[in-house]
């Protein structure tokens, strides 16, 4: 039997683990968001307090949590679950696993080299020999794709995760559309809404009479 | 010393090698005061012009805000103060070890390069990463004590002149403290800079301690201070040019900015990606443009450096040979997977 031989990881099929990446890393939140959406449907604001947590919590620690994601995966599995899934792997230029300072290094400094030029450092993947990004060159790292049939399994993995995502979403918004009590609760917030802009609106226009009375006087 | 000669090595350094250019947007990013246009606007003046009607519905809005503000409790403003702090912390942090790497990266490309060796990114980069922490000590420590010295200088002078002085010779001790302390500060702070800019130099290029480097730099200052200091003028004269270059950048974009509006008016589904490719467009140039003249800024201080007597004393790089080692990797994993090793 052949043996498939380790290349250089392309543009396309890196783009597609990092998407992957984004789409579990992500999963966690919306399947909260879910979850929160599910528990307090009925009080709309303990529901607007948790999502409002959430929301604060991801403003706060998002980037944080996301370079652990990165960094510790890369340490210790050779690369995040998304690029696992798609067959490939983070090395050194000797073929090693990164250390955790190189690993560090990568994802934060050379990331912010790659990103620093509105991301022209990610293009530069297409037309380097060894398919290296500028944050591949600046921390010595190669990006290979070890299994030829990782790819298979990366696009299905792909798919599985845009589509829970995409679900969990969909339902999460059809759980909202279709409880009575939550959608009267709006409707209310609305209708107060309105009528403060109804009365701005009057006080505007008998103001802008008195104005052009004056001014015509 | 022939300053033509340097600046034009210095040039065509920078124009031949493109990735010199990266390093430097990348040193013009982290090295940015943080300019918030928000500061710029009179907030009060503002709200003085707006109608009352806006004002109302201004008061609404924020009357709505407060009120979702005040629900949310005070351990979680408490930690969302503290993440926030420590965000900030980090975020400084972070440029720190940026600017530290890219600059000895520049340097030590630099250096190469003027010497006939052939370097790139990730050669430069290898430099701007062994020396990253004699530069990360340059960037913090001698600054840190600078302000700590005029900090406390206040924090005694101040309270003396203001508490322990009588009314009379109070206004006579300001008028002989405020003059001569400016003039110490000016000046300590040239010969800091001074010193800090050849001290980067002598730890990439000999590799030596950044505290050896500061001291055995301050007295190459005193040597060559009037070069330096004319260097540095000729410098900021290219850069008030490279500002000028900056706004005939801008300039052609006048035009096109009034057609957005036009494009704008008519259909906001073309303006909109229009005014944003446009902006993007620019940016680019802009960022260009500063990085090109980061990078040689750092390029005519290195060629000066080494113009005074900053000679390399570091054994080279072995070079690394991705090929061969890409190759024996795979050598490897073929072994492996056949139960050879």
């Amino acid at each position: 039997m052949e043996e498939s031989k380790p290349g250089y990881a392309g543009y396309l099929i890196r783009l597609a683990a990092y998407v992957t990446d984004v789409l579990i890393f992500n999963l966690v939140f919306l399947f909260l968001a879910w979850v929160f959406i599910s528990l307090y449907l009925k009080d709309l604001g303990l529901l607007l307090k948790s999502l409002g947590s959430l929301f604060l919590f991801i403003f706060l620690f998002n980037r944080i949590l996301w370079h652990i994601y990165l960094i510790f995966l890369t340490t210790h599995l050779g690369g995040s679950l998304g690029k696992r899934l798609f067959g490939l792997r983070v090395t050194t230029l000797e073929g090693r696993n990164l250390s955790l300072v190189q690993s560090a290094f990568r994802f934060i400094i050379g990331y912010f080299v790659s990103g620093v030029l509105l991301g022209l450092g990610y293009l530069a993947i297409f037309k380097n020999p060894q398919k290296q990004g500028w944050h591949d060159q600046v921390s010595d790292t190669l990006v290979i794709q070890e299994k030829k049939q990782g790819l298979i399994l990366g696009l299905i993995s792909l798919t599985v995760f845009l589509s829970v995502s995409v679900g969990l979403f969909y339902f999460s918004i059809v759980r909202l559309a279709e409880s009575q009590t939550f959608m009267i609760q709006v409707q209310n917030e609305i209708e107060k809404m309105q009528t403060v802009v109804q009365n701005l609106q009057t006080k505007t226009s008998t103001d802008d009479l008195h104005f052009y009375r004056s001014d015509l006087v | 010393m022939d300053f033509g000669n340097l600046i034009s090595r210095a040039f065509e350094i920078v124009k031949q090698n493109k990735f010199l250019w990266i390093l430097g947007i990348v040193l013009t990013a982290v090295s940015a005061g943080g300019a918030n246009l928000a500061n710029d606007i009179n907030y009060s003046s503002l709200s003085q012009d707006l109608p009352p009607e806006v004002g109302e519905t201004v008061s609404t809005v924020f009357k709505n805000i407060l009120h979702f503000l005040a629900s949310i409790p005070l351990y979680l403003w408490v930690v969302a103060i503290l993440v926030l702090l420590i965000l900030i912390i980090l975020s400084f942090m972070l440029r720190l070890v940026i600017k530290s790497w890219v600059e000895g990266a520049l340097i030590g490309a630099v250096c190469d390069l003027d010497e006939g060796k052939e370097s790139s990114l990730a050669a430069s980069s290898r430099q701007g990463r062994r020396s990253f922490k004699a530069l990360l000590w340059l960037n913090f420590v001698p600054g840190l004590i600078f302000f700590g010295v005029i900090f406390l200088s206040g924090a005694i002078l101040v309270p003396l002149v203001l508490f322990v002085l009588p009314t009379s010779a109070k206004i006579l001790a300001l008028i002989l403290l405020i003059i001569p302390l400016t003039l110490v500060i000016l000046i300590a702070s040239l010969a800091l800079n001074l010193t800090l800019i050849l001290a980067q130099r002598k730890a990439v290029i000999e590799g030596l301690t950044p505290r050896k480097a500061l001291f055995e730099s301050f007295a190459l200052v005193k040597k060559h201070f009037l070069e330096q200091i004319a260097l540095g003028l000729i410098n900021v004269g290219i850069g008030c040019g490279v500002g000028c270059l900056t706004v005939l950048v801008v300039i052609p974009f006048i035009p096109v900015v009034l057609l957005i509006y036009i494009l704008f008016k008519v259909s906001p589904l073309i303006g909109v990606p229009f005014g944003v490719l446009v902006f993007i467009l620019l940016m680019v140039a802009i960022s260009l443009i500063q990085g090109i003249f980061m990078a040689y800024k750092s390029a005519v201080w290195t060629l000066f450096a080494r113009e005074i007597g900053i000679k390399k004393t570091l054994q080279p790089d072995k070079p690394v040979q991705t090929g061969q080692n890409m190759q024996k990797y795979t050598q490897l994993t073929v072994k492996c997977k056949n139960g050879v090793e």
